[in-house]
């Protein structure tokens, strides 16, 4: 293969924005190479090409890095027709707007997740629960966020959902038990090939896994559903 | 003037991401409308229309709200010709990643400027050092990022020579001493005449204001700099 046009994508196996791109990637049929990095150990040559030190990052041939999942995402749509982002220069700015929203919420659930402070744990919830209420408000009756047809603001919330899913077998509360219309549009994500494949085979288990080592309000308020057969009653979400 | 095509910018007059987008609206010579809020006191209206709460926001007509500043700038260099963002995929990426990067320089040169520990001060004018080590290596012997024509990522670079300018004039400790290519580039994008207008003509007394009310290392290291009209020969806290 031409050297000048091989993408190699630099991520951390558990990282939801390497995820947002893994996704489109796969839904495109791109053909890539993955280098995973540890987010606590990373690499010299990693550090030399990545200014702010994050992942995920995109080597485009030998020479040319491209980070930040949004920037990543919309090339990626670019350079494979037909597009998922809309033409219309105010449409492209209101889905732009949903990118950073996404990372928003996913920045909040990630912390929930492994949080450690009862009362930050409490808070964290109250906020992903307000917002997931206006994301109920914007789907409406529309099947994706712009409509009938996927668009590629609808693979970042991809993670939202795989997260949430990851979390229902652990607690019987489900978070978006208020929320009809999120609830099928979540499932209509998840369903997809794509959504299926873009993601390491071991997410769910590292996820567990850090949520236990950490010793996080989840694992120190539900140890049975982490340890032992699951119990038929959340113990947590007291309603 | 046609309702449905009002743009009214809604602001923080200090705030460095609403300067980015005032200085393209400025450059592009878009009609708008600006509504100053206060970060600490955010009126109902704003709350509703602003999921984030996150300044600045563009009204676009009676309805439309687009929120985060590289959007906004975006989306209007897109309706205004002609357009300062290249057109081929990835040119374009490699630009939009380096609008987080400057979004990024700023927040941390903001957070160092209101700092009000010593040893964060310290950690983050090492950060700041750093990087502007590898914009001065990345800019290399160019006159704009991209080459010798301007394009929409050095407009959002303005706010962080304006910040620093405002130190310099205030602190004879010069941060980009060592950068002789960013000096440079700083020159030219804060003299173009939209980073002139591109902000409150009350910007550098608002951030003095504040450098002195919330008691930060900066004012604490040297309150002469802030209280008296003659300026002492060195420098008491930027040593090297």
């Amino acid at each position: 293969m031409d050297k000048r046009f091989k993408h190699t994508l630099v991520a951390f196996k558990i990282c939801p924005y390497c995820m947002k791109v893994l996704t489109i990637m796969c839904h495109k049929n791109v053909k890539f190479e993955i280098k995973f990095i540890e987010m606590h150990n990373k690499p010299d040559w990693f550090l030399k090409l990545s200014p702010l030190e994050r992942v995920p990052i995109l080597i485009i041939g030998e020479e040319v890095v491209l980070f930040e999942s949004a920037a990543i995402m919309e090339y990626i749509d670019e350079i494979t027709p037909p597009k998922l982002m809309p033409d219309d220069p105010i449409q492209k700015a209101i889905d732009r707007a949903k990118f950073e929203y996404s990372n928003e919420i996913i920045k909040n659930l990630y912390q929930f997740v492994f949080c450690l402070e009862q009362e930050k744990f409490i808070n964290l919830k109250q906020w992903l629960i307000k917002h997931f209420k206006q994301m109920e408000e914007w789907l409406k009756d529309k099947q994706y966020i712009n409509g009938t047809e996927i668009s590629l603001v609808d693979f970042n919330f991809v993670p939202v959902f795989v997260v949430l899913n990851m979390l229902k077998p652990i607690l019987p509360c489900d978070m978006l038990k208020d929320y009809k219309r999120l609830q099928n549009y979540g499932d209509s994500l998840t369903s997809m090939q794509c959504t299926k494949t873009g993601r390491v085979p071991d997410y769910e288990f590292l996820m567990i896994d850090g949520i236990k080592n950490k010793n996080t309000v989840l694992f120190r308020s539900n140890p049975c559903y982490f340890n032992g057969p699951k119990a038929s009653r959340c113990c947590f979400f007291g309603k | 003037m046609d309702k449905r095509f009002k743009h009214t910018l809604v602001a923080h007059k200090i705030c460095p991401f609403s300067m980015k987008v005032l200085t393209v609206m400025r450059h592009k010579n878009v009609k708008f409308e600006i509504k100053f809020i206060e970060t600490h006191n955010k009126p109902e209206w704003f709350i509703r229309i602003s999921p984030l709460g996150n300044v600045p926001v563009l009204i676009i007509g009676e309805e439309v709200v687009l929120s985060e500043s590289a959007i906004i700038m975006e989306y209007i260099d897109e309706i205004t010709h002609p357009k300062l963002m290249p057109d081929d995929p990835l040119q374009k990426a490699l630009d939009r990643a380096k609008f987080e990067y400057s979004n990024e320089i700023i927040r941390n040169l903001y957070s160092f400027i209101f700092s009000t520990e010593q040893e964060k001060f310290v950690r983050q004018k090492e950060w700041l050092i750093k990087h502007f080590k590898w914009i001065e290596e990345q800019l290399r012997d160019k006159k704009f990022i991209n080459g010798n024509e301007l394009s929409l990522v050095d407009l959002s670079f303005v706010p962080l020579f304006v910040a620093l300018n405002m130190l310099k004039s205030t602190l004879p400790c010069d941060m980009l001493k060592d950068f002789k290519r960013l000096k440079i580039y700083g020159e030219m994008i804060t003299s173009l005449p939209c980073s002139k207008t591109g902000r409150v003509p009350d910007y550098e007394f608002l951030m003095i204001d504040g450098i002195k009310t919330q008691n930060t290392v900066l004012y604490r290291s040297n309150p002469c700099y802030f209280n008296n009209d003659s300026k002492p020969q060195g420098c008491c806290f930027f040593r090297n």
